[in-house]
């Protein structure tokens, strides 16, 4: 063999992964790394401990040892899950083989329990490995954040009093609403709205096209109402209405147009949405407010009739004939 | 100041002192919602006067807490001492070569945390038992840190030293006085 004893110290020191073989592919030392993940001073033909997964087809141990290449992949016969990067070196009389455990190298540490000691100094395995899990800390801190940000912004979402879709009040604004005209002395209109057809709309062209007639209705209500009037989309396509200081003829009248302009057809991407709209009311003083489930209760009786009797129109509730 | 500072600073004196205390300590500091967030960054003269504040409730001198949140962050209790002295122990194979690598510790926990710039450290071999360590500018106090830290990493590696603030001079004396103390930690390179 011509590789020399102060050279194997050398290759020892510099490359502790590496074998000289000789002209017969056969181990004849190894560094100190390699011994310790072949369990014991390797002996005989390298190829009876590692597959040669790449080049493919090479299996005869003198070709081998006589080709230089760098592109190497083997796998210990122990532990075949590992892929292992090898260098080949031919040399007068053998070769030198180094190897790394590239890609697997979190696997080889835990399955040779290998330390810092079993690597090179000016390797960057162990850098390697610190990145690996500085990186995973990091992320799992990431996470955490992802994780608190979502949970605050569900809480944020259940305590909005906004109907994300039509920007109108949802039915916690709305109830926050109704409790600030309890508190007041003001006379008020209650009207609830249902729309006609829309089912057909959702069913026939989409949720889309119902997206889009609900933004639709929701400006319209904004153009019918002033500036301090409660409107608010509670699920679905039904709307409250709390419409301060209005007569009731007033407000008939205000719902006439209303229901005419919820009538016309409104176009979503080349097709025609028609739907119309039913509604009941009652106008009430500030002390019947108090009672408001009740109140809500008898509009509805109206909104029904209204939707009896042919849909597209209004009915008063039963205590608003009475004013 | 990087949140993750602040965050070591509150694990620090929750797990040792307990949340009344460290609720006293961020009451006197003014910080918002007593608490922090590991990936946010915050005004420096806030974590100086949570220093100063928990140096007051704790009835000791800043410098003293400083020291004691260093070595917490080595050997404190619970899995993110456990996280950091683990990515210290990357650095080196022993406490010689660590004390070596600290020249290197900025720009190694840079690799782990882009945004997280922590001052300088120099070491000085004046023999081969004996290190000066000194720091750049930037965090008052810093080098008490420091302190804690080294003190609990020869721990780690089951090392006896002695560190003194050296008088006259801004920076720390490390003098190594058994090298097996103890056994120390065993540290493998595989992720708990």
């Amino acid at each position: 063999m011509t590789i020399s004893s102060p050279q194997t110290s050398l290759l020892d020191h510099l490359c502790p992964l590496h074998a000289v073989l000789d002209a017969e592919g056969q181990i004849t030392s190894s560094g100190p790394t390699l011994t310790k993940i072949v369990g014991g001073d390797p002996q005989g033909p390298i190829l009876d401990l590692f597959d040669l997964r790449r080049p493919t087809g090479l299996t005869d141990p003198q070709t081998l040892v006589k080709t230089r290449t760098d592109r190497l992949l083997l796998s210990p016969k122990t532990q075949p899950d590992l892929k292992m990067k090898g260098v080949l070196h031919p040399m007068q009389g053998g070769a030198v083989l180094n190897l790394s455990f590239g890609l697997s190298v979190r696997e080889a540490v835990q399955a040779y329990d290998l330390t810092q000691h079993d690597f090179p100094e000016t390797d960057l395995t162990v850098e390697m490995l610190y990145m690996i899990e500085a990186n995973t800390l990091a992320m799992t801190a990431a996470i955490d954040v992802t994780r608190r940000l979502q949970s605050a912004r569900q809480r944020a979402e259940s305590a909005s009093h906004t109907d994300q879709l039509t920007g109108l009040l949802n039915r916690r604004g709305l109830e926050v609403a109704v409790d600030a005209l309890k508190e007041g002395t003001v006379p008020c209109a209650l009207v609830l709205m249902d729309l006609d057809h829309f089912k057909s709309v959702n069913d026939t062209l989409g949720h889309a096209a119902g997206d889009r007639v609900l933004e639709h209705v929701a400006n319209l209500l904004r153009r019918y109402t002033r500036q301090n009037d409660v409107v608010a989309r509670c699920g679905g396509d039904e709307f409250t209405l709390l419409i301060p200081e209005i007569t009731a003829q007033d407000l008939s009248q205000r719902l006439d147009a209303l229901i005419s302009a919820v009538s016309a057809p409104i176009e979503f991407e080349g097709q025609m949405c028609r739907i119309g709209a039913s509604a009941g009311w009652s106008v009430v003083d500030a002390a019947e407010l108090k009672d408001f489930e009740n109140l809500v209760k008898i509009t509805d009786e109206a909104l029904y009739a209204a939707k009896q009797s042919g849909r597209s129109c209004h009915r008063p509730a039963q205590v608003a004939q009475k004013l | 100041m990087h949140g993750l500072i602040n965050c070591a600073i509150e694990r620090f004196v929750r797990n040792t002192y307990g949340d009344q205390t460290w609720r006293m300590a961020c009451a006197a500091a003014a910080v918002p919602e007593q608490k922090f967030e590991p990936l946010l960054t915050y005004e420096d003269p806030l974590t100086q006067s949570l220093i100063a504040s928990c140096a007051e409730v704790l009835r000791r001198t800043p410098d003293e807490v400083l020291e004691d949140l260093g070595s917490s962050l080595i050997s404190g209790a619970g899995d993110a001492a456990v996280a950091t002295r683990r990515l210290l122990r990357f650095s080196g194979r022993s406490f010689v070569d660590f004390l070596y690598a600290l020249d290197d510790l900025p720009d190694r926990i840079a690799l782990a945390v882009p945004d997280l710039k922590l001052p300088e450290l120099h070491v000085e071999e004046q023999r081969p038992d004996l290190f000066y360590v000194s720091a750049g500018e930037g965090w008052p106090g810093y080098l008490h840190v420091v302190h804690g830290v080294l003190r609990a990493m020869a721990d780690e590696y089951g090392v006896l030293v002695l560190i003194d603030l050296v008088d006259g001079k801004p920076g720390l004396e490390v003098q190594v006085i058994d090298m097996a103390f103890t056994a120390g930690r065993a540290f493998t390179l595989r992720a708990g």
